[in-house]
């Protein structure tokens, strides 16, 4: 069976990639530097599934360290989700996520280079799209016009591993542009855990839901929505990562480079999302209107269908069961893995 | 992918729900929603991935840009405009704005984005400007009809305006070499056309018991045209006009005001009898508007010359189909009848 390398794999969606590339049969070995993310989340992986894999506690800016990993594991192919991802933090430490993220990412593309595993499934994100004139968003839009140093460095990766398969064309790459993943897993044992105050909408309803935020800041309720405020393509990220399987697979049939958004196509609003969020917690999600903010776009999501003709992959939880169990998470763990 | 501007106004809408019915070409709509424009009229298409609406302003070259990015359209038909005369004489300068200033930057936009282009798709992109038959003046009673070689001779800000937009497309093609073309065309009507136009709001009114004013004596003369023949001439003009060139689109149907009025109440008699008397006990004569031109009348020979395009509808049957829709679409009649078009009636007929 094959061998997939998971970068970040100790992190929100990395954690859930263990899971699933597991379930379907795969051995992993996990890398993480632990920076933004728990061994915790590790443990109840090999508990939930019964199984163990290598974990190397490690950070992909370490060259010496990834050409040992390479030496020690016959790896097949790398699943890169290892990152930083605040926007926000971006913006005020550009040179750390630059660093991190492209620097990072060129040190791994190198030692995979160097021990000729060449197949590679990419974490990327809408957010390259920048300011789109029109939803939905396909693949062939054009991208650019990133706002912050977290967008722009998924950007530059993207650009990166095209110009390597030019170069080399048997490398075999896959660029997959998620929308917004939320949800947990469905035994409330893994979910993501922001250190910090959450920068993304779902996990700031699930800590007002909990108690732990008074009220949502609804940032500009006077967008050209159907309520005004920001629509956004929110997908449940069991199903995303089993977009990367269904990539892993695509790509061993064809070499080159692929983009797919993994999105369900369907936007729902912040209200939509708290109103949602009630109905699954049966808890009050209070909320103020704030102003819009800096960067925010209007409406973003996806035309999923190119994924669902090429990799036979669609999106299956609704709205519904990403609230039910984001709540399941946040509830069995209202401190995350902290406590 | 097609790139249509003004799509959920009458004419657009119209020939975007046409359009998808018989194309399997994905259309992106761009249309500022003025009053005009009314995504009701779009209602039948929701659902449907192949209509990609964009709510904005063909003069935001920002926006015109991006969606030419992203969807590389091979074509683009312009029914952007503002069109009711009566609006341009209140108040012209939204005429000069979106008419001819909207459409220059559209047209820039497109010059920028054709450039990019590679060299056959290039010669196959088609950017095709929609405009009036008012462009050519007014007409005694017996002067032959408008053909493409009349000269423009606008009386109205909204003509003028149009006229304005025409010469403009016209001087990309000689400057720039953009391959355009573009369709002047008569008086359209049929579902979907705003109730400040005169078949509409004369189906209105009288539904409502409601004067029906006619202007000075009612003589005036228009061609009409059934407005899904009118986008068949579209279609038509977009796959074999010639590059340059103008097409003359008429109904082939010249009638005074007054008995297109006669012959509305005529059908409402017929579909919807009032016990109080026939419709037209209803027509009241208002004081002529200014700059009223007399006459049109299209010479439309040369589409039907060079691909025999002809209109489907005689205006028996489009005007039978007319009142028929109005009547069973007064939903749709009330809705967009909105506080805007009541403040407008007012300022015209109160």
């Amino acid at each position: 069976m094959k061998t997939i390398l998971i970068t970040g794999g100790a992190g929100y969606i990395g954690s859930h990639a263990c899971i699933e590339f597991l379930n379907a049969g795969y051995d992993i070995v996990v890398l993480d530097n632990l920076c933004n993310s728990s061994p915790e989340s590790l443990k109840r992986v090999r508990e939930l599934t019964g199984q163990d894999f290598p974990f190397i506690e490690g950070d992909i800016r370490d060259r010496s360290m990834l050409d040992k990993l390479f030496r020690d594991h016959d790896i097949d192919a790398v699943i890169h989700f290892a990152g930083l991802k605040a926007v926000g933090e971006s913006v005020e430490k550009p040179l750390m996520y630059y660093d991190n993220n492209i620097a990072g990412s060129i040190t791994l593309f190198e030692a995979m280079q160097a021990a000729g595993v060449k197949t590679i499934v990419f974490s990327s994100s809408a957010t390259v799209y920048g300011d789109p004139a029109s939803v939905p968003i396909r693949e062939d839009f054009p991208v650019g016009g990133t706002t912050n140093p977290y967008g722009t460095s998924k950007l530059f990766i993207e650009k990166i591993l095209q110009d390597v398969a030019i170069s080399d064309p048997s490398w075999r790459i896959g660029l997959l542009r998620y929308f917004n993943p939320v949800g947990a897993h469905k035994s409330g044992r893994i979910g993501e855990d922001p250190r910090g105050i959450p920068n993304n909408l779902m996990p700031y309803i699930s800590q007002v839901a909990v108690g732990r935020r008074e009220y949502l800041n609804v940032w500009g309720d006077d967008y050209p929505t159907q309520d005004g405020t920001g629509v956004r393509d929110y997908i449940h990220v069991v199903d995303l990562v089993l977009g990367h399987i269904k990539a892993v697979e695509k790509l061993a049939e064809v070499p080159g480079v692929r983009i797919w958004n993994l999105g369900t196509g369907q936007g729902y609003s912040v209200i939509d999302m708290a109103r949602a969020f009630e109905i699954a917690s049966e808890q009050s999600v209070p909320y103020k209107i704030g102003p819009r903010r800096v960067g925010d776009i209007a409406q973003c999501y996806a035309d999923p269908s190119l994924a669902a003709k090429e990799l036979g992959w669609r999106a299956t939880h609704d709205l519904v069961e990403m609230c039910e169990d984001t709540w399941r998470w946040q509830s069995m763990n209202p401190k995350g893995y902290g406590d | 992918m097609i790139l249509v501007t003004g799509g959920a106004g009458f004419i657009g809408a119209n020939f975007v729900i046409d359009w998808l019915a018989q194309h399997a070409e994905p259309v992106i709509n761009l249309d500022k929603l003025t009053y005009a424009g009314n995504l009701e009229n779009l209602a039948s298409l929701k659902g449907d991935s192949r209509h990609i609406f964009v709510q904005g302003d063909i003069g935001d070259r920002a926006l015109v840009g991006k969606l030419l990015a992203e969807h590389q359209p091979r074509a683009i038909i312009n029914f952007a405009a503002e069109s009711h005369v009566d609006r341009s004489i209140h108040g012209p300068e939204d005429f000069i704005k979106t008419n001819i200033v909207g459409t220059f930057h559209l047209l820039e936009e497109v010059r920028g984005y054709w450039n990019s282009l590679g060299e056959a798709d290039k010669a196959a992109f088609r950017f095709l400007h929609v405009s009036t038959d008012e462009v050519y003046g007014s007409l005694g009673k017996e002067d032959a009809p408008f053909t493409e070689d009349t000269p423009f001779a606008p009386n109205s800000p909204y003509s003028a305006s149009k006229a304005s937009s025409d010469h403009l497309v016209r001087a990309y093609h000689h400057t720039y070499g953009l391959p355009v073309l573009t369709t002047n065309c008569s008086n359209n009507y049929g579902p979907y056309q705003f109730p400040e136009k005169l078949i509409p709001l004369m189906i209105l009114n009288a539904t409502r018991g409601k004067p029906l004013p006619i202007y000075g004596d009612g003589m005036n003369v228009r061609d009409w045209l059934y407005v899904s023949d009118h986008c068949a001439a579209i279609r038509v003009v977009l796959e074999q006009g010639r590059v340059g060139e103008t097409y003359n689109i008429g109904g082939w149907n010249e009638m005074p005001n007054l008995d297109i009025v006669h012959r509305v109440c005529g059908l409402l008699d017929e579909f919807q009898p009032k016990p109080d008397g026939p419709a037209t006990r209803l027509i009241t004569y208002v004081k002529d508007r200014p700059g009223h031109d007399r006459r049109y009348a299209i010479d439309a020979t040369k589409i039907h010359r060079e691909f025999g395009w002809k209109p489907a509808e005689t205006f028996e049957t489009g005007i039978r189909k007319t009142v028929q829709w109005y009547l069973d679409n007064m939903g749709w009649v009330e809705n967009v009848a909105s506080g805007a078009y009541r403040e407008w009636t007012d300022k015209q007929y109160g």
